[in-house]
């Protein structure tokens, strides 16, 4: 039997819809501010890609290295900081947005997309002799070819074994290489030059990289790392990011070094024998890649030539290496004493794209597009001039996706991967 | 009289939380907000997809979207693509804008 205490009783089941009550408010709350969050959460990020495309598309609305906040939709409610920075034959965008006291930011590296000589297989200037193709060379997509044109020859022992020539259209190249303007070669001069480190922070290489690894984001200053002296970098070490290594006379590469997104620069580097990574090398006198070495996506090895010496500058890979990027070798100084030469050897592949306004001397495979002055052909009795003998190009394996250094005039630019 | 009391407190009780349940649940769009955010991811994926630059006006279940595409200021190339959700009184559930490349 109950006792006569129903006000109690009443009080505690108040009590108690008063707890439902509350809970019921306070998840409503919880809920909606959740909803808030996520929303926010979304729309920043939609603005932070919104602003990588905008770099991407206008290289008027930002100046170049300058941070620039922009009012995306004119609603003064979405606005991003963005910047645009050079980064060796690439460029990084930075784009970082606001709401509140939430952030979001993100960076990426991107380059060009291929157009109409980009996406050919061969460009070979027209100096007035033609083509020659030997042994199991096979060459497939459009082609840029001398009016001379395209024959079979015989060298070495070796007649052409192909059923046709070239498994593509055939069209006329001009007298000259399509133009790298001024602008970009002033950019690619800053890189290995000391000029280019003004806003960044020096450390002066002693023997090694401290702790074995170094990581740098494209959000901080860049580190430069330099020595007057040769620098070797070490098995075992780690260097990812925005970094940049100078030495004024030598970069020595070790084979189990980990390499991600960084630049090496100085006269002469070599990079040893089964080293695997992604790197920007820019030189003045000579690149070597050692054999089996795998250059992965997005690599670029660039030789710009701007002294007058008794030597040919060249970019040499060792048999049974691989490269994903770009090779790009420039003579500054329009003379022909001394010339620039990528030497690509057998069982070695470029995926991706050559340029040379000197000579490419091609006996491996490339999938993608060779733009040059000359091909010449060396063999262990002679030189040939305009040979290729055994070699393969065909830019129809290359993916539609991929994306070039910014070297070349484009009208359209794409990512190329994504960094922090 | 305690009796009385008691039922006094217990009915202000009752008729206080039933208020705050009414009002909470009528007051909260989410599961209309939810439907208006799904229908505009849509609009929103379609357009991306088909290159469907068209600007138009869809209404499905008292929800009304209407999308726009307008040219980028002095950036031909991109275009800003804005979409938004209404109920059936013109109350804003949903927003979405976004710059795309043409």
């Amino acid at each position: 039997m109950l006792k006569a205490a129903s006000l109690f009783y009443a009080t505690v089941i108040s009590l108690i819809i008063a707890i439902i009550s509350s809970s019921l408010l306070l998840f409503s709350f919880f809920n909606n501010q959740e909803k808030l969050i996520y929303s926010n959460q979304e729309r920043i990020y939609r603005n932070v890609i919104s602003g990588i495309r905008l770099i991407m598309a206008s290289d008027t609305l930002l100046s170049e290295d300058q941070k620039s906040i922009i009012d995306l939709f004119g609603n003064k409610a979405d606005s991003v900081a963005l910047q645009s920075i050079a980064w060796g034959g690439f460029k990084v965008a930075l784009s970082i947005a606001y709401s509140g006291n939430k952030k979001c930011n993100k960076a990426a590296i991107y380059g060009i997309v291929p157009d109409t000589i980009n996406k050919s297989a061969l460009y070979l200037v027209d100096n007035g002799k033609p083509l020659t193709l030997c042994g199991k060379t096979f060459i497939k997509g459009t082609c840029y070819l001398p009016k001379a044109g395209i024959k079979r020859g015989y060298i070495e022992g070796k007649n052409f074994e192909g059923d046709e020539l070239v498994y593509g259209l055939i069209k006329q190249s001009n007298k000259a290489l399509p133009v790298v303007s001024k602008k970009i070669i002033e950019r690619l001069k800053s890189v290995y030059t000391k000029k280019g480190f003004q806003d960044d922070s020096v450390i002066n290489y002693t023997g090694g990289i401290s702790n074995d690894s170094l990581t740098n984001s494209f959000f901080s200053k860049t580190i430069a790392i330099y020595s007057h002296d040769k620098i070797i970098i070490n098995s075992g070490e780690f260097c990812s990011g925005n970094i940049i290594i100078h030495s004024d006379t030598e970069i020595e590469v070790e084979q189990h070094c980990k390499m991600q997104d960084i630049i090496l620069t100085a006269p002469i580097v070599k990079i040893k024998d089964s080293f695997t990574g992604n790197i920007q090398v820019f030189a003045s006198d000579s690149i070597c890649i050692g054999a089996k070495c795998v250059l992965q996506y997005p690599s670029l090895l660039t030789i710009l030539k701007e002294k007058i010496n008794n030597s040919n500058s060249v970019i040499k890979m060792e048999p049974g290496s691989s490269i994903s990027g770009n090779i790009f070798a420039y003579n500054g100084m329009q003379s022909t004493q001394t010339q620039v030469l990528v030497c690509i050897n057998e069982k070695d592949t470029v995926i991706g794209s050559i340029y040379s306004n000197g000579n490419v001397d091609l006996k491996g495979l490339v999938y993608g597009n060779i733009t040059c002055n000359q091909i010449m052909l060396k063999t262990t009795n002679s030189e040939y001039e305009g040979y290729l003998m055994d070699a393969t190009i065909d830019c129809t394996k290359l993916s539609k996706y991929f994306v070039y250094a910014d070297l070349l005039p484009a009208k359209k630019k794409s990512i190329v991967k994504w960094v922090y | 009289m305690e009796a009385l009391v008691a039922i006094i407190v217990v009915m202000l009780g009752f008729v206080m939380g039933t208020m705050i349940y009414v009002n909470v649940m009528d007051s909260d769009k989410g599961f209309k907000k939810l439907e208006a955010a799904s229908m505009v991811r849509e609009i929103v994926a379609q357009t991306k997809s088909g290159d469907d630059f068209i600007e138009g006006k869809v209404t499905k279940d008292s929800i009304t979207v209407v999308k726009s595409v307008v040219s980028y200021p002095n950036v031909p190339s991109l275009m800003i693509l804005s979409v938004d959700a209404f109920d059936i009184k013109g109350y804003k559930l949903c927003t979405y804008n976004e710059i795309i490349t043409r």
